[in-house]
């Protein structure tokens, strides 16, 4: 595998959402790529892949997955990590990521991102299983932190020192989601720039930005809503910190027309702007 | 205060229990913080484990959702859920045995008519993102020898889906999708076959009369021309037979449905 120094920055990006499938085909809109939902396109065929494959002949796509269960404790599915390498021949993305996180186990998947504990157990259970993905996909993954709710009594590290060993024990990338540090912070009363100073830059491939849902005591992290200020002076934190890396903006609820998004999006690019940034 | 040790294995097995069986306190190995309880947080995990696949039923069984209502679905999906946790890597799949459940499940099972309304919405989805093919046109027929038009067998689009329906399940799915005032749910006197299929990118349904719904399952069995003609002549004359047959068939293609035909002639 090529050295980890060698980052590709991609630009500016938006999550594939089906509502602008047709609005991204007939205009063509200004955004430097797109990361589509692995599973979305596990499908046989019909409308999924029809616009995929046509999305694809005009922007560089990223694969993002959320069934990989890289920390679970049941085998790798197989299955899944075939349907996942045959998709990436079909439509070549840039990179291929999914999260530090379990699903289920017993052979049942909650459909969710459950927290793991930070124990040396669980860096070296999910290095070996990261290892295992990259060399069956032939390419090197990127794990993003995930936002959480719960912690463990038995934790033996901070959630950056476990996304830092992991990733410098399986020699992955990293996808950095501002907004879950944000959401973590609070809910787990921490300083998040102690996080952003305390991830490895070299493994940092992909931002993701993202609005969340504020009950008080517990922060969601919803997807539905816009980028707080809060969030984006985290990013021109991490832009500081880490250079230009490729950034995108999730929007899985409440999704508004394509303009909104671009808008947003035209946020991220004069943020990154305004800084004097070593490529 | 004393922290057990615990494998990262029995913790995602206690943590998932907790989850499927809605325990009313967290694991003892969660912690809480001076912001909330570890009730409070783990809570975050059950309600939203719940909330999501519900959220996945909605959106594969639209017209069911519209026929029972907001609260009757959710109260619905969630006895589905207790049910039938999801295997598949793809919450896209997570609905499919919901048809079975209602058919089977009590009060489900009472409620007459809405498992066969699940069965269509979910012929629906399977349509909706089933393989692709290219069809044939008329010529491919057209170049057929005459002997080798009783071996005649068809490859078939594979988006066809095929429902026996007793309740007006397509009429009430059609106006829940144009978003108008639902007809009553009612069981017509006769069942009536129903085919749904995708042309391209357009998914399509249509009822079938008894003949044309004999010959499209003769034919997705495999069947040959000649067997289908037999099977036909127990309603038509012998002279009407092969008209009718090759109505089907005219009909067929021009409908998409038709991807591949196959003589041998040896038969």
């Amino acid at each position: 595998m090529p050295d980890v120094e060698q980052k590709r920055n991609l630009g500016f990006g938006l999550g594939l959402r089906t509502a602008h499938y047709e609005t991204i085909l007939a205009e063509k809109p200004p955004v430097d790529w797109f990361e589509v939902i692995t599973e979305n396109y596990l499908v046989p065929g019909g409308k999924p892949l029809y616009y995929l494959d046509s999305i694809r002949v005009d922007y560089p796509l990223v694969m993002h997955g959320v069934s990989l269960s890289i920390g679970g404790t049941d085998p790798l599915n197989l299955d899944y990590l075939r349907q996942v390498k045959t998709l990436a021949e079909r439509i070549e993305p840039a990179w291929i990521s999914d999260h530090l996180c379990w699903t289920g186990v017993n052979g049942i998947n909650l459909h969710d991102l459950l927290p793991l504990p930070y124990t040396q157990e669980a860096v070296q259970h999910v290095a070996d299983r990261v290892k295992t993905v990259q060399d069956f996909l032939r390419c090197r993954i990127l794990l993003e932190n995930v936002s959480s709710y719960v912690t463990y009594a038995h934790s033996e590290m901070t959630e950056w020192e476990f996304l830092s060993a992991v990733a410098e024990r399986a020699d992955c990338l990293i996808l950095l989601d501002i907004n879950n540090i944000y959401v973590s912070a609070h809910n787990h009363q921490f300083d998040p720039l102690v996080y952003l100073n305390n991830v490895p830059t070299k493994r940092v491939q992909q931002f993701h930005l993202a609005g969340h849902l504020n009950l008080g005591n517990i922060i969601i992290d919803s997807h539905g809503d816009t980028v707080i200020d809060p969030v984006w002076s985290l990013y021109e934190a991490a832009l500081r910190r880490f250079g230009p890396v490729s950034t995108m903006i999730e929007r899985d609820d409440n999704i508004p027309p394509f303009a909104e998004l671009l808008a947003e999006l035209e946020m991220a690019r004069q943020i990154a702007g305004s800084l004097e940034l070593a490529a | 205060m004393t922290t057990t040790i615990i494998t990262l294995a029995d913790l995602q097995q206690a943590f998932q229990t907790a989850v499927l069986h809605l325990q009313d306190r967290a694991p003892d190995f969660i912690v809480a913080t001076d912001q909330a309880s570890s009730t409070e947080r783990f809570t975050v995990y059950t309600e939203a484990y719940r909330l999501r696949l519900i959220e996945a039923l909605s959106a594969d069984y639209p017209g069911l959702k519209n026929l029972l209502g907001t609260e009757d679905f959710d109260a619905m999906g969630r006895a589905y859920i207790d049910a039938s946790p999801s295997d598949q890597f793809s919450i896209r799949w997570f609905g499919r045995h919901l048809p079975h459940f209602l058919a089977e499940s009590s009060p489900y099972a009472e409620q007459a008519g809405i498992a066969e309304l699940a069965n269509f919405e979910w012929a629906l989805s399977e349509a909706f993102d089933a393989p692709d093919s290219t069809v044939i046109d008329y010529s491919r027929l057209a170049a057929i020898e005459p002997t080798a038009w009783p071996s005649l067998k068809l490859k078939l689009h594979p988006s066809l889906k095929r429902v026996d329906l007793h309740y007006n399940a397509p009429q009430v799915w059609q106006a829940s999708n144009q978003q108008e005032s639902l007809p009553v749910f009612a069981a017509n006197s006769e069942p009536q076959a129903w085919l749904i299929w995708r042309q391209q990118l357009k998914l399509l349904f249509r009822s079938l009369s008894v003949q044309e719904a004999f010959a499209i399952d003769a034919f997705l069995q495999g069947q040959c021309f000649a067997e289908v003609c037999a099977g036909l002549a127990e309603w038509l004359d012998e002279e009407q037979v092969v008209t009718n047959a090759a109505g089907f068939l005219q009909t067929w293609l021009s409908e998409g449905w038709i991807t591949g035909v196959d003589v041998s002639e040896n038969d």
